[in-house]
């Protein structure tokens, strides 16, 4: 197996607030390797955004990471002096966010703005930098390309703005790409297309990405790996079929089984995980979720668990883990 | 099957159109034409993507804004041909759930005054016994009936939801519409206020118009489907019906680009490409309005120059298309 180009150990992201210390991530460990498409899926205020943000050191006041390393190809980048951490921003480690009408600049052409992404990093001729950013947008599928250059951001559709912004990301061939829910502002035939892009621009480029996300379906349709986080902690991780198919971590199961799915006839009801995620100001004592955690025993109360081996490249924090709840519910019941 | 098509449809829709006026004498033709019934007792899902008319459709049956042209006919009276007070009782029957669950209740107000204020506006209850009725509420959409003295910011997003939905139901309508009611809720919250919704209807024999972009969400809570592509009803069907033999290209596509949670499905299914982008409500193509993104359209005749009309393709199952038995099947 070839060296992870990214390792992230034990990060620590905290937000001084007035009302005490926003644990957001708390020890998130994972490794990236080249060309890999890694997803992070959780819900609202779970740190995927603030892991994604922490990678490129873009976490604003009043939060800071307060522990832990970020090693791009084995150089540190928390303690990385601030004009190296720039080389590396939008060069090696690029990144495209939600909204791309607001991540554009309204009063300058498209093209003009892929072209400073490029000129940001390397000395390039205009005339060079012109027609790298029309390949650029052909790349990314964008139709007469050649004209398109010259429009303004209000001229594109959504769609074609996130492409753009796509095309921007890959416009110095960086090795990884983190896009943070890159497709929830798009309608779904557009969100579809987009994440049909990234998959064949994964292929073609071997640019890794790391897709950040609250929907499963998205993450089966693009990632190979997946790490689900909750409360600010990874509760598990793994190749994508393993943990569809196999989820060992309540929360995943619970996740997974609470979501309408478009080939299931319909059900009587929907799984629902009651109650609501932790302030993370005061986390729980013991296991995050073992409030809402309805297979949870006594230990869960107090003894909060770490990532452990529980299939083949898996790991789940979690005491109990689905497989032995079930047995446990199936032993109940006969 | 809840639906029994004898049944005197509770809300009948006939020929609605609503425009904008866009400037210049140029209109948006938001909504045109459209046709449809909803029975007593069932849920309706409209589904279509940003700017189809999904939602000013939903405000044109509860009347928030007026038609252009056409009739809405609710329990047999034409609703657009009602004003003031007579307007204003009818609307006991009909309320609304919305998609922002922050925008839609007034920060100013109690919990408590909010769920009260269409009982006063009515003149129902007053004192003890609506205070009585506003803390039943609360409890029957699952909430603390003593947090009746709180402000909404004292509310997630999924609780705040569930107070719209206390509000709308404490007139004891007939028919809610609910435009979006989950798209702005976490995944894990979202299955909370489906089960809600699904339990209130139960209880309460409600008739829900659900409005969503998200397909699988439809299906789930769904008896029929009505499937809009820029303001036109192009299929009507079942909702496993409409999953499995979908009879109008646009639906085959939407289906088709909904994501599966799992991975060995997902990675086998093709997507059907739209080519190009939904075209503007303004100048809306000719003929069949999907023409110039169909993939089975066959120009100029007839799809650009002949409007489908919304027919039976099969029992309960209508839609808007020339050459509906060459969608190909599904997913």
């Amino acid at each position: 197996m070839t060296a992870p180009v990214l390792q992230v150990k034990d990060l620590k992201t905290q937000f001084f607030t007035d009302d005490g210390v926003v644990k957001a991530v708390d020890g998130v460990s994972f490794d990236l390797h080249p060309g890999e498409t890694l997803g992070i899926v959780g819900e609202s205020g779970c740190g995927k955004s603030v892991t994604a943000l922490s990678i490129l050191r873009l976490v604003q006041e009043p939060g800071r990471i307060t522990g832990g390393q970020i090693l791009f190809k084995g150089t540190d980048i928390v303690t990385m002096p601030g004009d190296d951490v720039r080389d590396i921003r939008g060069k090696d480690i690029a990144m495209i966010f939600q909204d791309p009408l607001s991540s554009l600049n309204p009063v300058l052409k498209v093209g003009y703005q892929i072209e400073e992404a490029m000129e940001a990093h390397t000395k390039i001729s205009s005339k060079v930098a012109l027609s790298r950013a029309v390949q650029l947008l052909k790349q990314v599928r964008i139709p007469a390309a050649e004209s398109r250059v010259e429009d303004y951001p209000h001229q594109f559709s959504g769609g074609m703005r996130q492409r753009a912004m796509i095309a921007m990301g890959l416009a110095n061939k960086p090795s990884i790409l983190i896009a943070d829910e890159p497709t929830t502002a798009l309608d779904v035939t557009v969100q579809a297309q987009i994440l049909e892009l990234l998959r064949d621009l994964n292929e073609e480029t071997k640019t890794a990405i790391i897709l950040i996300t609250h929907n499963m379906g998205v993450v089966a349709g693009l990632c190979k790996r997946v790490l689900v986080m909750y409360a600010g902690r990874i509760v598990e991780q793994g190749p994508v079929e393993q943990i569809f198919k196999d989820p060992q971590h309540p929360y995943t199961w619970s996740l997974l089984q609470s979501i309408p799915r478009l080939d299931a006839d319909r059900k009587d009801r929907l799984l629902s995980i009651e109650g609501l995620p932790p302030d993370l100001i005061k986390p729980p004592r013991g296991c995050r979720f073992h409030p809402r955690c309805q297979f949870r025993i006594e230990r869960c109360f107090h003894d909060d668990p770490t990532l452990m081996d529980v299939g083949p490249d898996q790991e789940a924090a979690c005491w109990v883990t689905m497989r032995r709840a079930l047995a446990r519910d199936g032993e109940a019941r006969a | 099957m809840k639906r029994v098509p004898e049944r005197a449809p509770l809300l009948r829709a006939e020929e609605v159109v609503k425009h904008f006026p866009a400037g210049l004498g140029a209109s948006v033709k938001a909504v045109e034409r459209v046709n449809f019934e909803i029975y007593p007792g069932e849920t309706v899902g409209l589904v279509g993507e940003s700017g189809c008319g999904k939602s000013t459709l939903g405000r044109l049956i509860t009347q928030l804004l007026p038609v252009t042209s056409g009739n809405i006919f609710f329990e047999g009276v034409d609703l657009t041909k009602l004003s003031g007070e007579k307007l204003r009782q009818k609307r006991r029957e009909l309320q609304m759930i919305f998609q922002d669950p922050y925008s839609s209740l007034n920060p100013r107000m109690t919990v408590g005054d909010i769920i009260a204020e269409p009982l006063e506006n009515f003149g129902l209850l007053r004192g003890r016994a609506k205070d009585k009725r506003v803390q039943e509420l609360l409890r029957i959409v699952g909430l603390n009936p003593y947090f009746n003295n709180r402000y909404p910011h004292e509310f997630s997003g999924g609780q705040r939801q569930r107070i719209g939905i206390a509000r709308a139901i404490a007139l004891r309508p007939k028919l809610i519409v609910a435009d979006e009611p989950i798209s702005a809720l976490d995944v894990s919250i979202q299955a909370q206020i489906i089960n809600l919704m699904e339990d209130l209807q139960k209880e309460f024999q409600l008739t829900y118009l659900f409005i969503a972009h998200d397909l699988s969400v439809v299906r789930h809570i769904s008896d029929r489907v009505m499937v809009m592509y820029l303001g036109k009803i192009v299929e009507v069907a079942d909702s496993a019906e409409i999953y499995r033999n979908p009879r109008h290209p646009y639906t085959k596509a939407l289906l088709s680009s909904i994501p599966i949670p799992d991975p060995e499905i997902q990675s086998k299914r093709r997507i059907v490409h739209l080519s190009g982008e939904i075209p503007s409500p303004v100048n809306p193509p000719s003929g069949c309005r999907f023409h110039p993104r169909c993939p089975i359209a066959q120009v100029p005749t007839p799809c650009a120059d002949l409007e489908p009309p919304l027919e039976e393709k099969a029992r309960g199952h209508r839609a808007a298309c020339h050459f509906s038995e060459k969608v190909p099947v599904a997913v």
